[in-house]
């Protein structure tokens, strides 16, 4: 199964992260990619696009929501794709995003 | 290709880089939107280089930081002239020079000092708001108010010039603020004060390198910091409690530090100028030269803050010069010292002068008067280092022989 992953933050100009935070965010991304690097896909999968009636989630830190419930001050920050065997697995991967608010996961079909 | 290791600090010294380079590009008037963009250039190489390291780290951020403002300006259409662009290579001369034309900018006599340090530690140093906070004692609003008045400034005069020499002795000011923030400060986070201390090294050594900045002065100031840095982890115990000078281990002082401050020491005694910086630093060189405490050269310690006292002065210098004094010629010269200060109230009720006064009364064997003192000391010492240290010498002055009052001066 293969899962586009949507990482939103708040837009705040308040809330941003200090160099400092993104000096310790840069290491912890590295982690990320380098413990779910069988996951993650180097490129968007090729003539793809959200599965009808696919599965969705959003996680926010611990918690997991089955809907697109956005806060209303995010913006998307930026995505990744990933390649997993079930939906939970892409979730366990999502969780552990750094740095952003929140992770949307949307299921993925090739056309 | 893995992604690259960054040293320490790496993000800020690139945040300070980016705004710099940018503001000369676009204006300082634009340092709002230059600090956004090197925001987000940062923030997207956090993202990507891990699964896509570029071949030069530095001129990926500026690219994606420059493509970053002239979106911008392009949304705001007005600016078409911005638009053309703009080739540059992202070399490592050029660069430190603007981040020393920002300092520079910051400098601006228009700006109050205190305000001045602010913006230089967003701009250059990448502090957030809340941290620079966290780091000067003040909330996040006042802070927030500093830099817009700031910043307001910097944008309503396009008369800034860049690196001026008669800013050079506001640089100096402001990069001293900034090291005795972190070197004496009330704050007891340890991580962040010796944060604020080596950028202001960093900032202080990349002064000394540039020809409008490199005065004698500038030389005296880093080997100034240099001198107190290289004692910064003997000051304490290892419990986190304060040390008196005599008490410090001596070994654990970085003699790489007090090597190269001498140094600069000896640089900064050229042509005729003498600043406070040279004093300070003299003074504290004294310190570092001395094999052990009771070896110092109080002698030398007192005429440099007699020179102190000349250049700038300050009640407090005349506390501490009585306090070298009675170490040269004994408690009850340092004494008769303290009682010629004509002592401002803050002075008085400072608890370093109620400290000095029961120090050198229990020296002289007056237990009564030592305690009196010395608990006014703890009743107003700030943090909790200073208090616990102040116990100690209350347990010590208890100690005094009751009956060696009688040796009270007549």
């Amino acid at each position: 199964m293969k899962f586009a992953l949507l990482f939103r933050k708040s837009t705040d100009p308040s809330d941003q992260p200090s160099a400092a935070d993104m000096q310790a965010g840069y290491a912890q991304w590295k982690a990320w990619m380098t413990k779910y690097s069988k996951e993650i896909l180097e490129q968007s999968p090729a003539r793809s696009g959200p599965k009808p009636g696919g599965a969705v989630a959003v996680c926010r830190g611990a918690a997991v929501t089955d809907g697109p419930y956005v806060e209303g001050k995010e913006i998307v920050g930026g995505w990744s794709f990933i390649e997993a065997e079930s939906f939970s697995r892409a979730i366990e991967v999502a969780k552990e995003v750094p740095m952003f608010t929140s992770v949307e996961i949307i299921e993925l079909a090739t056309f | 290709m893995s992604a690259p290791e960054l040293p320490e600090h790496w993000f800020r010294r690139e945040f300070g880089r980016l705004v710099s380079i940018l503001s000369r590009r676009f204006g300082v008037h634009r340092m709002q939107l230059c600090e956004d963009a090197a925001q987000t250039a940062l923030l997207q190489a956090t993202q990507w280089w891990p699964s896509k390291p570029p071949d030069n780290p530095a001129s990926w951020l500026y690219r994606v930081a420059h493509n970053y403002v002239l979106d911008e300006l392009r949304r705001e259409k007005r600016d078409g002239r911005y638009l053309a662009e703009v080739r540059v290579d992202y070399a490592q001369q050029e660069v430190q020079d603007d981040v020393l034309r920002l300092l520079f900018v910051c400098a601006d006599p228009a700006i109050p000092p205190e305000s001045q340090l602010v913006l230089a530690l967003k701009t250059l140093c990448g502090f957030s708001t809340e941290e620079i906070a966290l780091r000067l004692f003040q909330s996040a609003d006042a802070i927030h108010k500093r830099l817009q008045r700031a910043r307001t400034r910097l944008r309503d005069d396009a008369e800034l010039q860049g690196v001026c020499p008669e800013r050079v002795q506001s640089v100096l000011h402001m990069l001293y603020l900034l090291f005795n923030e972190g070197y004496s400060s009330a704050q007891p986070d340890r991580v962040i004060r010796r944060e604020l201390c080596d950028e202001a090294l960093r900032l202080t050594l990349m002064l000394t390198e540039d020809p409008a900045g490199a005065l004698p002065e500038t030389d005296a100031l880093l080997a100034l910091m240099c001198l107190h840095a290289a004692r910064l982890d003997a000051r304490v115990d290892g419990m986190g409690g304060l040390l008196l000078l005599e008490e410090q281990d001596r070994s654990l002082w970085n003699r790489e530090l007090i090597q190269s401050a001498l140094g600069h020491l000896a640089r900064s005694a050229r042509g005729q100028t003498v600043s406070r910086y040279h004093a300070e630093a003299g003074i504290a060189a004294e310190h570092c030269i001395a094999p052990a405490y009771a070896e110092t050269n109080w002698q030398e310690i007192v005429r440099l803050y007699d020179v102190l006292e000349r250049i700038a002065p300050s009640p407090l210098n005349v506390l501490n010069r009585a306090i070298a004094l009675a170490e040269w010629k004994g408690a009850e010269a340092g004494l008769a010292a303290i009682e010629a200060i004509d002592a401002p109230s803050w002075l008085r009720g400072y608890y370093l002068w109620d400290a000095t006064l029961g120090e050198l009364y229990r020296r002289r064997g007056d237990r009564e008067r030592a305690l009196s003192h010395t608990k006014r000391a703890l009743a107003a010492a700030p943090t909790n280092p200073e208090k616990a240290l102040l116990e100690r010498r209350i347990t010590s002055a208890e100690a005094l022989d009751a009956s060696a009052v009688g040796t009270r001066r007549s």
